[in-house]
């Protein structure tokens, strides 16, 4: 049943179009690539100033770097739609894609968190001084853990598949 | 799947010789996944401090003195250098793969360039006035022009190096 719908999927022109052999799987994957490590290197650099690194800078100037974030998002979620309709049965058959999303979705939520609730806390406002709240702490590492969890669930995802299409099994 | 080339030069001869080649090539089921996935992180951690250096430089969040956010930048010498040390061992895995590949080629093209252009930004003047420059201060154009340089060449290296698998030489298909 749900094979169906893959199958069928996988047979759209848009799909067979990225799948062809053309210009678009590399570029797709690429953008999608360049996305992820800005959004994990943005998120990173929020977490090290959290964790006490660069403390002259006033914490809630960071915000202003949460336009790269965003911008990196949406390019990855657009990018990320496409490769999923060139290989659904492919990440839909693998449990690390479930991960990865669950890693994507707790990075997100905490990057808001820490807008709200740390960047934009009066108490940072023009001041360089260093992270007292423990809470901002512990958001910045797990952000940082979700960010490089994203990463390598990313890329083992090209190790980890069981199958390529429907009916035609990947090679581990 | 794959096949050693023909006629190997000496260079590769001698890679392939080496005990480092042999422990890759013994251990590539997990090494290379694991190897790839730092390398990943360490180039992400290159884009989230010296990318967002040269961007201020360019004038996002100009309200950043550039001085104090100067402190993220080992972050990033650190990402580079587990780069470094994670490609060597790519490249004694496969030499052929990289060497004889445009994509490779250009990739290292790129990091060339980049070299260059942090020498010349920590020689040239553009760097004591980028590190006197106050909050909301403006760069100078030629300070915009090696931020600009830097950002461009790294975004250049991490596309080269998704795109080396599509660019592998014919004996490795």
């Amino acid at each position: 049943m749900v094979e169906t719908a893959f199958d069928w999927l996988e047979h759209t022109g848009l799909s067979e179009w990225i799948r062809g052999g053309s210009f678009a799987f590399p570029l797709i994957l690429t953008a999608h690539v360049l996305g992820a490590g800005f959004i994990a290197g943005t998120g990173a650099a929020v977490a090290f100033r959290l964790l006490g690194v660069a403390r002259g800078v006033p914490v809630s100037l960071f915000e202003k770097f949460y336009p790269v974030l965003w911008f990196a998002l949406g390019l990855n979620i657009a990018s990320g739609l496409l490769l999923l309709d060139a290989y659904p049965y492919k990440a839909f058959t693998n449990p690390l894609f479930y991960a990865k999303l669950s890693f994507i979705a707790l990075g997100v939520y905490l990057a808001v968190r820490i807008r709200d609730d740390v960047l934009r806390a009066p108490v940072w406002q023009n001041s360089g001084q260093t992270a007292g709240l423990k809470s901002a702490k512990l958001f910045a590492v797990i952000s940082l853990a979700c960010w490089a969890s994203t990463l390598v669930a990313g890329r083992l995802l090209a190790h980890t598949y069981k199958w390529l299409l429907v009916g035609v099994p990947g090679g581990f | 799947m794959f096949t050693e080339p023909l006629n190997p030069q000496p260079w590769e001869q001698w890679i392939r010789a080496s005990e480092l080649h042999h422990f890759i090539s013994a251990h590539g089921q997990w090494l290379w996944p694991a190897l790839q996935s730092i390398h990943y992180l360490g180039f992400s951690l290159l884009l989230g401090t010296v990318g967002l250096f040269d961007l201020r430089v360019l004038g996002m969040a100009r309200q950043i003195a550039p001085a104090k956010l100067h402190r993220l930048i080992p972050f990033g010498i650190a990402g580079f250098a587990i780069n470094l040390l994670t490609g060597i061992v790519f490249f004694f895995g496969f030499p052929e793969q990289y060497f004889y590949n445009p994509s490779f080629q250009l990739l290292i093209t790129f990091v060339l360039v980049a070299g260059l252009n942090v020498a010349l930004f920590y020689t040239s003047p553009a760097f004591t006035e980028v590190k006197q420059l106050e909050p909301g201060e403006e760069a100078s154009w030629r300070a915009k022009l090696l931020a600009g340089t830097s950002l461009s060449c790294w975004v250049a290296v991490l596309v080269c190096g998704r795109l080396i698998t599509f660019f592998r030489p014919p004996y490795f298909h």
